[in-house]
């Protein structure tokens, strides 16, 4: 059928083979032929007649009736040629009628309305209706132009919001990325789609409403707005816009719906990011600069609801695991600031709580440092992009954010490090706590000192001096030492006074001498039992010219000093560490003794001894080395013997050649006598413990100083049982172990 | 007399033809080729196939090239595809090469046409031409049909079908029709005349142009008998401009055979100085009038890429006008290049649809100005994407560990299992062109799901989606009663998470004294701890929602802090052979001295006992100094030393026989007992007691 119109959009230019130069037979003849027909006909016959305004009548009347059949849609520009033509014939049958064909024809006008009264058509009711025809053509005409017209804007307008709306989201795979990651001109953008859906719907409107004047439309095309739900899978593809039910994309409420969350939700996550960071910094530098301690500090801390929020469009959140490293660092702070760290308070004497406090305040640091690295390591590019501002403020950018997490787990280490001070001083204070403040006892003519003296002159015959000192319960002191004899020789005694400075007894302890023996006597360890016995290991050192003796005893004295066993212990060298365990009565006694100096190199030997309670060996290990023994720890039945030693022999079992740089060592030893390995702690430029302090069944604390030579600064290291390294202070210490 | 006659119009003839040799003609040399009654020029001007038909011998088609539109034609070769099926009973005529330069399209007789003449095409691979194949209906039909052309847009098939004029039998007339690619692009529609206008009188050689608006043809001129080349174009989508004759060619010999080469901007056509039966051919070239050029067109083209294989892949491209959705152009990209080229007219918007079955679909929007020139677009499909999923707890937004996979909807037995990208992270690589059902499942949370229709228009490679698991909550109520009596107490209860160490307080139930209540998360392991008022025990238990599947109340006796009443102090542990305190004993510890807090006028003996193994001495020894360890814990934490005692009262109280590693465990263990108070004078109770 289009191209059957096609032929009627023509020139006037035509063959003659259908001329027809008798009206009245063409009017006939029009009856039983189709409008195609009789429109050539016509044509023909108004080339042949162009004065007869009849036929442009009957032409116009065609096209018009032509152009209300054409889809104003698809074929708006067939319409407007239809138009053209029916206007124009129209026009000409306007222009070409006169009284005299108004009269001849009115027969072929049709029917047309009589203006007025009962008569027959005459000119004034042909133009009357020929002026009605031109402006329902012309109205019809308009509405067609303004149908189209109006759904070109619509089409176009969707258009823009779908390309948009692609474009947008190609940006980003994940809705929330969205939410957080679009820049301005994004946002402006996704404004913009919302805009111009609501101006394409305006125009569909517009559209629909133009369609209801053109008869053309027996159904008006209604519009269903279909939600975007799944991001990336609904709103990316075009409806067909001419249907009669035309299904839109609701670009509007997506864009609404964006809008909302970044004007609500952004907004406030990134005006609450700052204000919250802001606020944990305040009390990050309140903790660190105020010196006080206190255990009812309350502390800010981020808004559990803002991090729910910020969790909500942020997935493994960059900036929540920033607020929440803060947290972690303000509780670390916090617990730093607690009472038994404060160094002036001296009410818990208890050295088990301070290495308690100790232990706990570095496994807060090591979990710290670890969310402090963890929270370096999780930044990317989009994670700080999506709060680009707010880095840019705080941190200057993504580098130096990188850089602050690194620098941060150094901060960390030094608050801890500047914490440990008051470790040091607790233990100062320790081992101060029983020296001598000038209170002494009478006992006969002997002037006992309750305290430990530290003498720097010789000792002079009948001096004593009090070596070792404990108070027990409320009112008993015990007090062992020596006292000074002839040629620079010593005597031990032992003692026992009370607070009102009375000497209840005091025993010098007589140790057999072999003719012209030069021989002195200390006491190397004394120690209290719970059932009130006190033990009591002497060395008797025996100088001669072909070398030093040595011999050891262990005496055990009741709690009014009288002595119920002595044994010589068949160990030698110079006591180092005495412990004895009551409940399986063993002894475990690490001796010191010279090598000979022309093969030792500067090596002396350690021999470590179990002991049954009666005296007999159980096991003995010899080692060499060049250092010195630091202490001796009891875990689950094993010994644990620490050593500070650049070389160090343990037989054919290990060796260590510090090439000059002393390491901690730490030999475990089963109870059996077994060694089940070493482990050695060391970092470059040295390490040297200064001691080894059971913490608990799962930590033991070293305490000792790094490269200290040169730095001299503190080491705390924690280690398990196994002597694995649970945290250290320095992180260029290492622990190996060989078995 | 008659001499002269002759001569005068041979002569009128030869000055006519020098003079419009001199103006306007250009006679189009080839080497090889003597009678020419039909050609095709390549849209790019540089390839031409000639139909020669020599005085003796059988008409063949021959192939000349050059290599710039200003050079000259190579010497015409002979195409041997096309022909080895002509024979001396073949008649072939109206060739035409389509404007992509992929096919040759003829009209011939070959045996098993359909009728007289059939249109047939030939394709050209691998620069070979193939065997000729037989376009078929509703192209062809019983009458002959001639004259073959595709328009740019490969979508509007024109030729011509045979007519016969009377008294003008000796002329091959034809009318022209033209046949509509449908809608799915895979056939052509039943053809339609063109209007009366330009199917007046016989018409032969029309061939429509790359911007489908431009139809050269010849037509009779009945007056004169011989051809004259016309001109039409379209107007709006349907109507055609009255065509015109192009009087500046026309001559009083037959002009037929107009090919427009739009890089040189001259029409090419034949002179036939014989008959349509016995034609006498010559190729010209002519400038024309500069109203009669086809649209400007650019070529635009390109290659379709699978991201997903990195290869070149064969796929649709669809080009369409973006407000009526009418269709522009049609193609497939070649299934070993990926390549593709589509001519389309300038001024106007197209949009690409490019799509695969089971690829994802690509748009693009491309306004080609009038200004512009041919350029190129590839296209990138893919067959899978990549599905990211979050599974994540409603509550707390962490993420979950969750098994996860996603199945076909319609194949529910094939499972796709995805990489875990770790923090409840799971990526899939999901086939497109199906639909999916991606399931969540993890313990002590309600399975979760989503649908993810990839059988849709998928554009993108990559989705992120959230799948929010709820956990199962349970109602738990505590009921605090009196060992005493059975009386209910109201106690202080601490629920402590023992994953994450969160403290929950269960809420008082109104009116009902001793019980209290509160939801809490299945499979979780609660500490409870449970505080009574002054003068009760505290209790410690642990409630394990994984292990106790049906427990809804939990019923805790306190014990009432009378003297003489030993009350076990539970998860006392010592080192081996040892006094030493483990580690996890502090938590008991502990609640012992917030009891001795909030009671602080009792005063309490730590009892320590041990099983039968070892020597009584040695028990007696080794739970001696546990107690006296125990105590001095308290002491450190601040416990007032004159408030305890400790002994150890070795194997002496068993509590059941020491006769098996059950029982005795039970017997080594750890008491306390409220031996006085404060105010009181202590008289502890003795051992021998």
């Amino acid at each position: 059928m289009r191209y059957i119109f096609t032929l009627l959009v023509i020139c006037f230019f035509s063959f003659n083979s259908f001329a027809q130069t008798d009206f009245k037979d063409l009017f006939e003849s029009m009856k039983n032929n189709d409008r195609f027909s009789n429109v050539l006909h016509l044509r023909y016959y108004q080339k042949e007649k162009p004065e007869h305004a009849i036929a442009y009548y009957l032409l116009g009347d065609a096209f018009d009736k032509y152009m209300r059949e054409t889809d104003p849609l698809k074929y708006f520009f067939n319409l407007n040629n239809y138009y053209q033509q029916a206007n124009t014939c129209y026009g000409l049958a306007k222009g070409k009628l006169d009284e005299k064909q108004a009269r001849a024809d009115r027969e072929y006008f049709g029917d047309i309305k009589i203006l007025d009264g009962d008569r027959k058509v005459d000119y004034e009711d042909i133009s009357f209706e020929i002026e009605k025809r031109l402006n329902a053509l012309e109205e019809y005409y308009q509405n067609a132009s303004k149908v189209n017209d109006f759904y070109v804007r619509f089409v176009n307008k969707y258009n823009e919001c779908l390309f948009g709306f692609r474009n947008i989201l190609s940006y980003y795979p994940y809705y929330k990325d969205l939410c957080l990651l679009a820049n301005p001109a994004q946002i402006k953008s996704i404004e913009k789609i919302g805009a111009n859906f609501e101006e394409s719907l305006s125009y569909f409107n517009s559209y629909t409403a133009a369609c209801k004047t053109l008869p053309y439309f027996s159904k008006i095309p209604v519009s269903k707005l279909k939600p975007i739900i799944t991001y990336r899978l609904e709103g990316l593809v075009e409806s067909d816009y001419s249907a009669p039910l035309v299904e839109l994309w609701d670009y509007k409420s997506w864009a609404n719906d964006f809008v909302n969350v970044i004007d609500k939700d952004i907004k406030t996550i990134r005006k609450e990011l700052l204000s919250t960071d802001t606020k944990l910094d305040a009390q990050i530098k309140k903790l660190q600069e105020n010196e006080f301690y206190s255990d009812e500090l309350n502390v800010f801390k981020a808004d559990e609801r803002f991090k729910f929020l910020i969790g909500k469009y942020d997935y493994n959140s960059l900036s929540n695991k920033l607020l929440n490293y803060k947290e972690a660092k303000i509780d670390f702070l916090k617990f730093s600031r607690s009472k038994i760290n404060d160094p002036m308070d001296t009410t818990d004497t208890y050295l088990i709580n301070r290495l308690t406090f100790c232990k706990d305040l570095a496994l807060k640091l090591n979990a710290l440092n670890t969310e402090a690295s963890d929270l370096g390591k999780s930044v990317t590019i989009a994670g700080v992009e999506k709060y680009n501002d707010f880095y840019e403020t705080r941190y200057q950018g993504m580098d130096r954010f990188i850089r602050w997490c690194n620098a941060e787990r150094f901060n960390n280490t030094k608050t801890f490090n500047k914490n440990l001070k008051n470790l040091d001083l607790f233990l100062k204070r320790e081992e101060e706590k029983y020296d001598y403040k000038g209170i002494d006892v009478v006992y006969s003519t002997k002037k006992l000192a309750l305290g430990v003296q530290h003498p720097n002159d010789v000792l002079k015959p009948d001096q004593l001096i009090t070596q070792k000192f404990f108070p027990f319960a409320k009112s008993t002191y015990y007090l062992s030492g020596i006292e000074g004899a002839k040629d620079s020789l010593a005597h031990p005694f032992i003692a026992q006074a009370d607070t009102s400075r009375t000497v209840r007894w005091f025993v010098s302890p007589h140790f057999q001498k072999e003719k012209d023996e030069k021989s002195s006597v200390v006491v190397s360890e004394m120690k209290l039992l719970d059932d009130s016995t006190l033990l009591i290991l002497f060395h008797k050192q025996h100088k001669s010219p072909t070398g030093n003796k040595f011999q050891n005893f262990v005496a055990k004295y009741d709690w009014k000093g009288k002595e119920l066993s002595r044994m010589l212990i068949d160990t030698l060298g110079v006591p180092q560490f005495f412990y004895y365990d009551d409940i399986s009565d063993e002894y475990f006694l690490a001796t010191r003794q010279d090598l000979n100096k022309d093969t030792s190199n500067g090596m002396e030997q350690l021999n470590c001894h179990l002991l049954a309670g009666n005296g007999d060996e159980k096991w003995t290990k010899q080692f060499s080395m060049k250092g010195n023994l630091v202490d001796v720890v009891l875990t689950n039945s094993n010994y644990f013997v620490f050593v500070n030693a650049s070389n160090f022999s343990g037989g054919t079992d290990f060796q260590f050649d510090g090439k000059g740089d002393t390491s901690a060592l730490g030999i475990y030893i089963n109870h059996d006598g077994s060694i089940k390995g070493h482990h050695q702690f060391n970092c470059e430029g040295g390490l040297v413990l200064s001691s080894v302090l059971k913490v608990n069944s799962n930590n033991l604390s070293l305490i000792g100083k790094y490269n200290p030579k040169i730095k001299n600064e503190n080491v705390f290291l924690l280690i398990s049982p196994d002597g694995e390294i649970v945290f250290k202070n320095k992180e260029d210490i290492r622990n190996s172990f060989k078995p | 007399m008659f001499k002269y006659i002759i001569l005068l119009v041979i002569a009128s003839s030869l000055c006519y033809r020098l003079h419009a040799e001199k103006i306007l003609f250009e006679k189009v040399q080839i080497t090889g080729i003597e009678n020419p009654v039909s050609f095709a020029l390549s849209l790019d001007g540089l390839k031409l196939i000639i139909l020669d038909r020599p005085s003796k011998g059988l008409p063949t088609v021959k192939q000349a090239s050059r290599l710039k539109k200003e050079t000259a034609w190579s010497a015409a070769i002979v195409i041997p595809a096309l022909n080895k099926f002509i024979d001396k009973t073949t008649i072939i005529d109206g060739l035409f090469i389509s404007h992509d330069g992929s096919k040759l399209f003829f009209a011939a007789n070959f045996p098993g046409s359909r009728g007289g003449m059939d249109i047939y095409y030939c394709t050209l691979k691998n620069g070979i031409w193939s065997e000729p194949q037989n376009l078929g209906t509703p192209i062809n039909t019983e009458i002959d049909e001639n004259y073959p052309s595709l328009s740019g847009n490969n979508r509007n098939f024109y030729f011509t079908r045979k007519i016969v004029l009377k008294k003008l039998e000796d002329f091959s007339c034809g009318e022209i029709l033209m046949s509509v690619l449908d809608s799915t692009s895979s056939i052509w529609l039943k053809p339609e005349k063109l209007n009366t206008e330009i199917n007046a009188g016989g018409i032969s050689c029309a061939k429509i142009l790359d911007d489908n608006n431009t139809l050269f043809y010849s037509r009779l001129n009945d007056d004169k008998y011989k051809w004259d080349i016309f001109w039409a174009k379209h107007f709006g989508e349907e109507h055609w401009y009255l065509p015109i004759r192009i009087d500046t060619i026309c001559s009083k010999e037959s002009e037929t055979c107009p090919v427009f080469c739009k890089p040189e901007g001259k029409l090419y056509f034949i002179i036939n100085e014989g008959s349509d039966i016995k034609p006498n051919g010559t190729i010209y070239k002519a400038t024309i009038d500069p109203k009669f050029t086809p649209d400007k067109t650019i070529k635009v083209n390109g290659t379709v890429w699978d991201t997903y294989n990195k290869k070149p892949i064969k796929a649709h491209i669809l080009i369409t006008d973006p407000v009526y959705g009418k269709i522009r152009n049609y193609q497939q990209s070649d299934s070993i290049s990926g390549k593709w080229e589509a001519l389309l007219n300038t001024s106007n918007s197209y949009v690409f649809h490019v799509w695969r079955y089971r690829y994802s679909h690509q748009y693009e929007l491309l306004p080609v100005e009038k200004s512009e020139s041919d350029r190129t677009i590839d296209f990138k499909i893919f067959p899978v994407s990549k599905v990211t999923i979050n599974v994540y707890d409603q509550e707390s937004l962490s993420p979950l560990e969750a098994s996860i996979s996603a199945s076909d909807k319609n194949q529910t037995a094939i499972a796709i299992d995805p990489q875990n990208l770790g923090a409840g992270q799971k990526q899939f690589q999901l086939p497109l062109g199906r639909d999916f059902t991606v399931k969540t499942d993890l313990k002590d949370f309600y399975p979760n799901m989503l649908n993810l229709g990839l059988s849709t228009i998928v554009l993108f490679d990559h989705f992120v989606r959230d799948i929010e698991m709820k956990p199962v909550l349970r109602k738990i109520e505590f009921y605090v009663t009196s060992s005493e009596n059975d009386s209910a107490i109201v106690a202080n209860i601490d629920m402590t998470e023992q994953q994450k160490g969160t403290h929950f307080t269960p809420e008082q139930v109104a009116g009902q004294a001793g019980l209290s209540s509160i939801t809490v998360r299945e499979g979780t392991k609660y500490g409870i701890d449970v505080r009574g008022p002054k003068g009760f025990a505290f209790k410690h238990t642990e409630l394990d929602l994984d292990q106790d599947r049906d427990i809804k109340r939990v019923s805790i006796q306190l014990t009432k802090l009378n003297r003489k009443v030993a009350i076990k102090l539970n998860n006392i542990n010592f080192e081996f052979n040892s006094a030493d305190l483990i580690e996890s004993s502090y938590e008991e510890l502990n609640r012992l001295i917030q009891l001795m807090k909030d009671n602080s006028d009792i005063k309490v003996e730590i009892l320590a006992h041990t099983d039968d193994l070892g020597t009584d001495e040695y028990n007696i020894k080794l739970s001696d100094k546990r107690a006296r360890s125990v105590l001095q814990y308290l002491v450190y934490k601040g416990i007032p030393e004159e408030r305890l005692i400790s002994n150890g009262y070795g194997e002496t109280i068993p509590l059941v026989p020491n006769t098996s590693d059950e029982n005795r465990a039970l017997n080594r263990r750890v008491e306390m007992k409220i031996i006085g108070f404060v105010t009181e004078t202590v008289n502890p109770e003795s051992k021998e007691e």
